[in-house]
C-alpha cells in the first residue's frame, strides 16, 4: 500500500512537471501580452521608447526558456514567481483564494452527497412511483438550471422577500467568525450543490437499481436481513463506487470551476483568480493557478483511488 | 457568463415580480454632516497603482480621488482650480503660469511645492516612464519653478486643450520624494494631496479609502471612510442597492440601470451622458470600404435610433466624431443627411460603385460585452437590406487589440474612452500625422488637417467651435469612421447620499462633497 502510495505521488510529480512545461508554452502563445492588453488600443500612441521600457519593467523581454527557468527556481522557493499586477508572490495571491475556492468547493460536495444519494436511493427504491418521478423531475431540472440564473434569482429573491443580501467584499475566515462565514457562503454553496446532486442522484439511482437486483442481495434478503441493513450495507456500499468517483471528479472541477458562482456573490476564489489572470496576461499568476487546480486533480484522484480500495476490498493496490 | 436573453428573462421577471414603490421622497437642503461611511460597489477592482502609466478605468477612478491635479474639471467640462488657484496663458497661448495653494499637504505630511508639480510633469514627459498622458502633454518644452508657488510651462507650439490635458486622472501630481525612492505601485507609496487616503487593498475584493484631514478644501471631505467593493455581476449589485448593503455604485449595463430606475425605491438613478463613443472603425484601405460612396451607403443604411433602441434599451445617443456630451463642441447630428436612414440613396451609391449585387465585409469586436454584440447584430441586420453581408468576428480581448493595433480589420466596432477635449477625439486620428491615423488605413484630407492645425492652436472659443465644426462635417460625409453612439455612465446612490455631482468623463471626484444623511 505505501510503496503504492509513493509511487502515485511520484506519478503526480511527473504530471505537475508535465503540466507547467506546457502552461508555461501556452500563456507565452498567447496573443498580446500584459503591456498590450494594459495600453489597450491607446498603444499605438505610445512612443517605442515607452513601450519598450514597460516591458522591460515586467520581464517580458525574456525568452521562453528564461522565463521558465524562474519560474521554476520560484516555485523551490516558495513564492511561484511575482504577480504581474499587485507584484505580489503567487502564492501569497493563492492562499489568499484557495480557502475560498476549497469551501464552496467542500461544501457543494458535501451537501450534493448527501441530498443526492438519499433522493437517488428513495427513487430506486419506489422506483416508477410517485416519488421517483417527483425526484427525476428535481434530477432533471437541476441538470438544467444554469447555475449563473439560480445565483442570481437566489441574490434577488433574497432582496426582495427578505430584504438582506449575503456579505460581499472580503471573503470572511471561517475560524475568525464561523457565522459570518456561513451567512456569506451558505447561499452560493447550496445553488453550487443543486447541480451536484442532481447529477448525483442520477448516478446513485442507477447503480441502485443495477445493485438491487443482484445476486447477492435476494441471498441477503433470503437470509432473512432486515431491509435496511440490506440496503445500507450490501446495496449502498456496492453502489458507492460509482457515486464517489462523479463526486470525487465534480468535486475537482469545482475547485477552479466556480467562476460565475464567486462573480455573483462576490466571493473571490481561485476561479475569477485565473480568468482575470488569463484575460489581462498575468503570467506567473495564470501559470501557478493552473499547477495548484491540477495538483488537486491529481491529489483527490489519489485519496479517490483509495477509499475504493476501503469500500470494496478485492481492489488491491499493487 | 453574459447571456443576453437571461438578462432579458430575469429583468421581466424583476420587473413583474415585485410592487412598485412610490417615488422619490423631496429632500429639505440641509447642512453636510461629516462622519460616516460610504458602501461603494463597482463591476471591476483598480489593475494597479501607478498613476501615471495605469489608464484602466477602475484604477482611475481610485486616482480622482487620492491625488489632485493642476486644474480639476467641473460638471461642464470647464477648468476650476484645484492645487492651481488661477492662471495666466500667454497672448501667444505658449506659455501657461500657475499660481499654486500654499496650504496643500501630502497624506504623509510633505507639504506641497512646485518641485513636486515640475517633478510630476517631467515623469510624465519622461519616455522611460511609459505614461499614457505623454502624448497629450508633448508641447510642454520647459517647466520653471520661480518660487515654491509658482510654475510655468514653456510649450513649443500654443496648445488650446493643454489645460483639459493637465486636469486628467493621468496627469496627477504625485509626491517628489516619494516617487524618487520608489516604485508608485504599491498601497504604501500612494501619497496624494487629494480628498481621501488609499488605506488598504485587497485585490478584486475590497479597497479602503480614508478621510485626508489636511485636505486643502476647508471643512471637506465629509465622509470618514470610503469602501470599494467588487462585485461583479451588475444586477447583483442592483440587489445590494436595493437591501442597503449599498450606498453608491458605478453600473455600465443598461438593463441594470432600468432595473434600479423602476424597482429599487429610495435609490437615486443619474444618467450622465458619456464621453466615451462607439464608432465602426473603417479600414480605408481595403476594397470595396476604399470607395467613399461604399462608406456614404453603409451610413445612409445604418438606422442608429433603432440600433440604439434594439441593441441598448434606448440607453445611447446617435453622435457625430465629438459625442454629444460635448455639448459646446459636437456638430448636431440630427442636421446631417447623413444621419437619416435612406435605403434608396444607399442602394444607388452602392450602384455607382459597382457593388449592386453586393459583397461581404466582416466586423472585429470583443468577446464578452453582451451591448456590442447586440449592436453587431443590428447591424448585420440593417446592412443585409442594401446587400452588405457582415461576418462577425467575435474576439478576445487580447486578440481584438493585436489586431486593431496592427489595423487587421475591414469594420472594428468598440467603446472607446473620451476626454473633455474636442482634439482628444480627432487630430490623433484624422490628421494625417496623428498617432492612430493608421487605424483607417491613412486616409486624409488636407482641409481637415489644416483645420485640425488651427483648432489646436486657437485660444478663442467661438473660432475654435467654428473650425471644429467644419472639420466634423467633411469627416461625416468622407466617413473614415462610421460614428454610432455614446451610451451613458450610471450612478446609482440611496437617498441618504448627498452632494453628488455627476460627470460626464465617468469620474467621481466629487466624492469629496458627499456626505450622508442618516
Amino acid at each position: 500500500m505505501s510503496a503504492y502510495i509513493i509511487r502515485r505521488i511520484i506519478l503526480i510529480l511527473f504530471a505537475l512537471v508535465g503540466v507547467s512545461i506546457i502552461i508555461s508554452l501556452l500563456t507565452m502563445a498567447l496573443p498580446a501580452d500584459y503591456v498590450d492588453i494594459m495600453l489597450g488600443t491607446e498603444q499605438r500612441t505610445l512612443t517605442e521608447t515607452q513601450i519598450q521600457s514597460l516591458r522591460s519593467l515586467y520581464d517580458l523581454d525574456d525568452s521562453w526558456f528564461e522565463r521558465y527557468r524562474r519560474w521554476i527556481v520560484s516555485i523551490f522557493q516558495g513564492t511561484m514567481g511575482h504577480s504581474l499586477r499587485t507584484g505580489r508572490p503567487v502564492s501569497t495571491e493563492i492562499l489568499m483564494r484557495l480557502p475560498v475556492s476549497l469551501e464552496l468547493a467542500l461544501g457543494a460536495t458535501i451537501i450534493g452527497l448527501v441530498i443526492g444519494v438519499l433522493l437517488g436511493v428513495l427513487s430506486a427504491i419506489y422506483r416508477e412511483g410517485l416519488s421517483d418521478f417527483v425526484i427525476r423531475i428535481f434530477g432533471l431540472t437541476g441538470l438544467s438550471i444554469p447555475p449563473f440564473w439560480l445565483g442570481l434569482m437566489v441574490i434577488l429573491g433574497l432582496a426582495l422577500f427578505f430584504n438582506w443580501t449575503p456579505p460581499r467584499g472580503r471573503a470572511i475566515n471561517i475560524l475568525a467568525d464561523p457565522i459570518g462565514n456561513f451567512k456569506q457562503f451558505i447561499f452560493p454553496v447550496l445553488v453550487l450543490s443543486v447541480a451536484m446532486a442532481a447529477a448525483l442522484m442520477r448516478i446513485s439511482r442507477s447503480a441502485m437499481l443495477e445493485v438491487l437486483q443482484s445476486d447477492y442481495v435476494r441471498t441477503a434478503r433470503s437470509k432473512g436481513l432486515t431491509e435496511r441493513v440490506v440496503l445500507i450495507k450490501h446495496c449502498l456500499k456496492n453502489a458507492f463506487i460509482p457515486i464517489l468517483t462523479l463526486a470525487s471528479m465534480q468535486m475537482a472541477y469545482l475547485i477552479g470551476g466556480t467562476v460565475v458562482i464567486e462573480s455573483v456573490f462576490s466571493l473571490n476564489g481561485i476561479g475569477i483568480l485565473l480568468l482575470n489572470a488569463v484575460n489581462t496576461r498575468d503570467y506567473a499568476l495564470v501559470q501557478g493557478v493552473v499547477l495548484v487546480i491540477t495538483f488537486f486533480f491529481a491529489f483527490i484522484n489519489l485519496i479517490t483511488d483509495l477509499i475504493y480500495g476501503f469500500l470494496d476490498p478485492r481492489i488491491r493496490y499493487e | 457568463m453574459q447571456i443576453k436573453g437571461l438578462r432579458i428573462i430575469f429583468l421581466t421577471l424583476f420587473l413583474s415580480v415585485v410592487l412598485t414603490f412610490a417615488g422619490f421622497s423631496v429632500n429639505a437642503e440641509s447642512e453636510p454632516i461629516h462622519g460616516g461611511t460610504l458602501e461603494l460597489a463597482r463591476v471591476d477592482d483598480a489593475t494597479e497603482l501607478d498613476p501615471h502609466t495605469t489608464t484602466a478605468h477602475p484604477s482611475r477612478r481610485i486616482f480622482e480621488l487620492v491625488y489632485s491635479n493642476l486644474i480639476g474639471l467641473d460638471a461642464d467640462m470647464q477648468p476650476v482650480p484645484e492645487l492651481a488657484e488661477s492662471w495666466d496663458i500667454s497672448e501667444e497661448g505658449d506659455e501657461y503660469t500657475f499660481y499654486l495653494r500654499d496650504d496643500v499637504y501630502f497624506h504623509n505630511g510633505d507639504h506641497m511645492t512646485s518641485e513636486d508639480i515640475a517633478y510630476s510633469i517631467e515623469r510624465i514627459l519622461d519616455e522611460e516612464t511609459g505614461a499614457a498622458a505623454r502624448s497629450h502633454i508633448a508641447d510642454i518644452e520647459n517647466v520653471l519653478t520661480p518660487d515654491d508657488y509658482t510654475i510655468v510651462f514653456e510649450l513649443k507650439s500654443p496648445n488650446a486643450s493643454m489645460l483639459l490635458h493637465l486636469a486628467d486622472a493621468n496627469a496627477v501630481i504625485v509626491n517628489k520624494a516619494v516617487a524618487e525612492a520608489d516604485s508608485l505601485n504599491s498601497v504604501e507609496n500612494t501619497v496624494g494631496t487629494g480628498p481621501f487616503q488609499l488605506s488598504e487593498w485587497y485585490p478584486d475584493e475590497e479597497m479602503t479609502l480614508i478621510r485626508h484631514a489636511d485636505f486643502y478644501e476647508e471643512d471637506k471631505p465629509y465622509l470618514d471612510e470610503i469602501r470599494f467593493t467588487v462585485i461583479p455581476e451588475e444586477f447583483s449589485i442592483v440587489a445590494g442597492l436595493r437591501t442597503g448593503q449599498t450606498d453608491f455604485a458605478l453600473l455600465n449595463l443598461p438593463t441594470a440601470a432600468l432595473a434600479i430606475e423602476e424597482q429599487t425605491p429610495n435609490v437615486t438613478l443619474s444618467s450622465e451622458l458619456s464621453l466615451r463613443w462607439t464608432p465602426l472603425f473603417v479600414n480605408t484601405e481595403r476594397e470595396p470600404l476604399d470607395d467613399i460612396r461604399v462608406r456614404q451607403a453603409i451610413n445612409y443604411a445604418i438606422n442608429r435610433e433603432e440600433m440604439i433602441a434594439s441593441a441598448m434599451l434606448g440607453e445611447a445617443e446617435p453622435i457625430g466624431p465629438i459625442p454629444s456630451s460635448l455639448t459646446f463642441w459636437a456638430y448636431d447630428v440630427s442636421q446631417s443627411p447623413f444621419y437619416q436612414q435612406d435605403i434608396d440613396r444607399a442602394e444607388e451609391l452602392l450602384r455607382e460603385a459597382g457593388y449592386e449585387d453586393g459583397f461581404t465585409i466582416s466586423i472585429n469586436f470583443m468577446s464578452g460585452y453582451e451591448e456590442v454584440l447586440s449592436q453587431v447584430q443590428v447591424l448585420q441586420n440593417q446592412l443585409e437590406k442594401v446587400n452588405i453581408n457582415l461576418e462577425l468576428n467575435s474576439l478576445e480581448r487580447g486578440i481584438y487589440i493585436d489586431r486593431w493595433v496592427d489595423a487587421d480589420f475591414d469594420l472594428s466596432l468598440s467603446t472607446n474612452a473620451g476626454a473633455a477635449d474636442p482634439d482628444f477625439y480627432l487630430f490623433r486620428y484624422f490628421h494625417s500625422e496623428g498617432s492612430l491615423a493608421f487605424i483607417h488605413g491613412h486616409w486624409s484630407n488636407d482641409r481637415v488637417d489644416t483645420l485640425l492645425e488651427e483648432g489646436r492652436r486657437e485660444v478663442d472659443e467661438e473660432l475654435r467651435q467654428e473650425i471644429y465644426l467644419e472639420a466634423q462635417e467633411i469627416l461625416i460625409e468622407e466617413a473614415p469612421f462610421i460614428w454610432l453612439n455614446a451610451p451613458y455612465e450610471y450612478f446609482a446612490f440611496a437617498d441618504h447620499v448627498k452632494g453628488f455631482t455627476p460627470l460626464p468623463t465617468g469620474g467621481i471626484n466629487y466624492l469629496k462633497d458627499v456626505w450622508l444623511d442618516n
